[in-house]
């Protein structure tokens, strides 16, 4: 198999990408480096809260998808076709709410999740203080928004456990999935670390949360249907 | 369903709220009224009443030295300021809070004395104390802008407000706004032997009325000794000047100074609405509070009446919005207030008063009219009193003859100007006033001359 | 004259107005932003003021009150901070 040319990556890569475009975790950490610097913390003990942040976000999408393809592949992989015509929907369903109502209805960027569990979120984020804390938070806010991460993952998982079994793939998959759907985590680091203000961070975020928004969604449709074009449609005899 | 502690509560007890709350009593609804300050409001406490009684005795002081015309030797007429504002003080009370508590909660209405502050849509805080009402009306009023200017603050200033509790007239006054009460109060302390400047931004004095009034305003004044009317004036800064204060101004490319004893400002109010609007979900702009037609503001049940709506800022508006808003809420069928011909009056020497459109107005709608002004000096009472300053000034459909606008600047004009309300109010023809018969030696032979001459 | 603010949950009791609680958050947002600290401390005092001005004037007020006239009266001095400030609560 060349690695290259299999559209599997594709396909992985743009569920990563589309894993990317979710704010929820973005937001966590922007609240957290913004607390952080409001407490006057020294510049190593940022870095650490937001790596360990990273960390944590990073240990749980990697242990999401690749539980989820361990177990997928010994239930799932029976009734592949079944399973891509669930998934397909599942991304078109979940790509069309997201276009609805992914984002509160006025100023801001407070997403559509309930309030009780959004002030949670921003109780814990102000109180968080050793690294610890920021990992569990990190994978917190990554399980928090399975319910919209369940759509990219699904198609990955699927994407991996479709090909013949071949451990190199499998990690690669694994890797660039994280390392793509987790860039934006990584480029709010960099750019706290760099000396960026969050008011510039958050700024960015209010001005473009529709573009975010749209893309995000379109992109979960096009993902689903494209899924459904190349997976199911074939398999689907007149 | 949600269990309420009022019926209503009325957040304000002035023009825009008493009628409201005796009202909903009156139909046996359980009602609440919050007062901030003086039972009353300010008309009756700190504005019309007061400054209105004041300007009477201005009024028969002024009349009483200007005698000498008529063969009536008033050399030795003065006044004893103290004594005329215990005067004020006497009439207010016999207005104000005395017997208003009682009269509310005769009728059942509970008089909460405090500060209100919504904490949501159907809840209010008072003295600490929450309660809540399935209606709300919100009258609480407007207070008189303090413009930024450099030193103002520092310096201290009157308020049209606070120029009522004098115990004596300053010997210069400084009075920024050259609207109605500004030129009030400048008639009543120059009347009083103060020095007074009145500056105004506009190009006239009195600039919602008609060019016509403004200009005429501005020479009468100018002929009067004491006073010196500042158009186009902006003022600047104001500075310590000994124990009184030196008033920077400019007058288009001129910068003056004048150095006066006091400053008043009079340039306007800002509507109150500092009261927690925001945890209700009522919109609301610094001109006011916003509301439809109907008066209910963006919450449904939550109304406003009075000056806090901006508007015109004239009591009996916020009486008739008072009446309307207490209907709207207690009945399906629902009332608009009608502005149509609303009576604007300054009682100056001359008085002026105005109802309906303006000129202005009709020229901004490109409504095609007739226009008839009509000098006071031809008609018998002016001869009969030595009084030539004024006109009547008539504004008519082009096409259906309807009176549109009226104004009168001419002695008892406050009074006068009622017939020609009444004729804009239903669409009267300025032939039937005109063939209505009008006493002789009356001032409103004037409304009936310029009638007959469109 | 003590000024309460009171609770969303109109059960439980209002708190007292605490300045030094403000004064610390106003200046958390200005060290969000990365101010000098003597900037944040200046500007946090001066708003305080300004604030606690308007708070002398009520009997009883909501969080929410205090959030809205701090960020107006942070606006002047520092607007990056007054956004800072004010979508705290909204970047979730």
């Amino acid at each position: 198999m060349n690695i290259l040319t299999e559209s599997p990556l594709y396909i992985i890569a743009f569920a990563g990408l589309l894993h990317a475009s979710f704010q929820l975790g973005v937001g966590t950490l922007t609240l957290l480096s913004g607390h952080s610097l409001g407490s006057r913390r020294s510049f190593s003990r940022l870095m650490r809260l937001n790596l360990a942040y990273l960390a944590g976000a990073s240990a749980v999408t990697l242990m999401l998808f690749a539980s989820l393809s361990y177990i997928a592949l010994f239930t799932v992989s029976a009734i592949l076709p079944a399973a891509w015509v669930v998934v397909s929907f599942l991304n078109i369903a979940i790509g069309g709410s997201v276009i609805a109502f992914y984002y509160r209805r006025r100023k801001g960027t407070g997403l559509w999740i309930p309030r009780a569990m959004a002030n949670y979120l921003q109780e814990r984020t102000k109180k968080t203080k050793h690294s610890a804390e920021a990992f569990t938070l990190g994978a917190g806010s990554v399980l928090a928004e399975v319910p919209f991460l369940i759509a990219p993952l699904s198609i990955a998982i699927l994407a991996v456990i479709a090909q013949p079994s071949h451990t190199g793939f499998q990690l690669g998959s694994f890797l660039l999935y994280c390392l793509i759907g987790l860039l934006p985590l990584m480029a709010i680091v960099a750019m706290v670390g760099a000396g960026h203000k969050i008011s510039t961070i958050q700024h960015w975020r209010e001005h473009n949360k529709l573009f975010l928004q749209y893309c995000s969604g379109g992109g979960l449709i096009i993902l689903g249907v494209y899924v459904l074009v190349e997976k199911v449609l074939p398999g689907i005899t007149l | 369903m949600a269990k309420f502690d009022y019926d209503l509560i009325v957040i304000g007890s002035g023009a825009g709220g008493s009628i409201a709350a005796a009202i909903a009593a009156h139909n046996k609804k359980k009602v609440a009224l919050i007062e901030s300050n003086v039972l009353g409001g300010d008309s009756a406490n700190f504005g019309d009443v007061p400054t209105q009684t004041l300007l009477n005795v201005a009024r028969i002081y002024g009349e009483a030295r200007g005698g000498d015309v008529f063969g009536i030797r008033s050399g030795m007429v003065g006044y004893n300021y103290p004594t005329i504002k215990a005067w004020k003080d006497r009439v207010v009370a016999r207005v104000g809070e005395s017997g208003s508590k009682r009269y509310y909660e005769s009728l059942g209405v509970q008089v909460i004395l405090g500060l209100a502050h919504f904490i949501s849509p159907f809840e209010i805080s008072v003295n600490r104390r929450h309660i809540s009402a399935k209606e709300i009306l919100v009258a609480s009023g407007a207070e008189w802008t303090i413009p930024a200017i450099d030193g103002l603050q520092k310096l201290g200033y009157l308020t049209p407000r606070s120029a009522l509790d004098l115990i004596r007239p300053p010997k210069s006054l400084f009075v920024i706004g050259g609207g109605s009460t500004g030129l009030e109060l400048t008639r009543l302390f120059s009347t009083f032997g103060s020095k007074v400047y009145i500056s105004e931004i506009a190009p006239r004095l009195l600039p919602r009325e008609d060019q016509e009034v403004g200009e005429l305003m501005s020479t009468v004044l100018s002929s009067r000794n004491g006073i010196t009317p500042l158009v186009e004036t902006r003022v600047t800064r104001i500075t310590k000047d000994g124990l009184g204060r030196r008033v920077h101004y400019t007058q288009g490319q001129n910068e003056k100074s004048v150095r006066v004893d006091e400053v008043l400002v009079a340039s306007g109010k800002t509507p109150r609405v500092d009261i927690g609007l925001e945890n209700a979900g009522v919109t609301y702009s610094p001109r006011g509070i916003e509301v439809n037609d109907y008066l209910q503001t963006s919450v449904k049940h939550i109304y406003g009446a009075g000056d806090v709506l901006g508007g015109l800022g004239l009591t009996h508006v916020a009486l008739m919005e008072s009446r309307i808003a207490v209907h709207n809420i207690l009945h399906k069928n629902k009332l608009k207030p009608d502005y149509t011909a609303v009576p604007r009056i300054a009682y100056l020497t001359p008085e002026v008063a105005s109802a309906g459109y303006s000129e202005d107005d009709l020229i901004k709608r490109d409504m095609s009219y007739l226009k008839s002004m009509v000098p006071i000096s031809i008609i018998g009472r002016s001869n009969i009193t030595n009084q030539h300053d004024g006109f009547v000034k008539i504004l008519v459909d082009k096409k259906s003859r309807r009176i549109l606008g009226a104004t009168i600047v001419a002695p008892n004009a406050g009074e006068t100007i009622h017939e020609l309300t009444l004729a804009i109010q239903h669409g009267l023809t300025v032939d039937a006033v005109a063939n209505t018969l009008h006493a002789f030696p009356s001032w409103s032979e004037a409304v009936r001359i310029a009638c007959a001459k469109i | 004259m003590n000024v309460y603010v009171a609770k969303a949950d109109s059960t439980a009791h209002s708190q007292e107005f605490d300045p030094l609680k403000l004064h610390h958050s106003v200046l958390s947002a200005c060290y969000a932003v990365r101010a000098f600290e003597g900037e944040a401390h200046l500007t946090a005092r001066h708003v305080c003021e300004r604030v606690i001005r308007w708070v002398n004037t009520k009997t009883e007020i909501t969080s929410a009150d205090i959030r809205r006239v701090t960020t107006s009266f942070l606006r002047q001095y520092h607007p990056e901070a007054a956004y800072t400030y004010e979508s705290y609560k909204e970047i979730i």
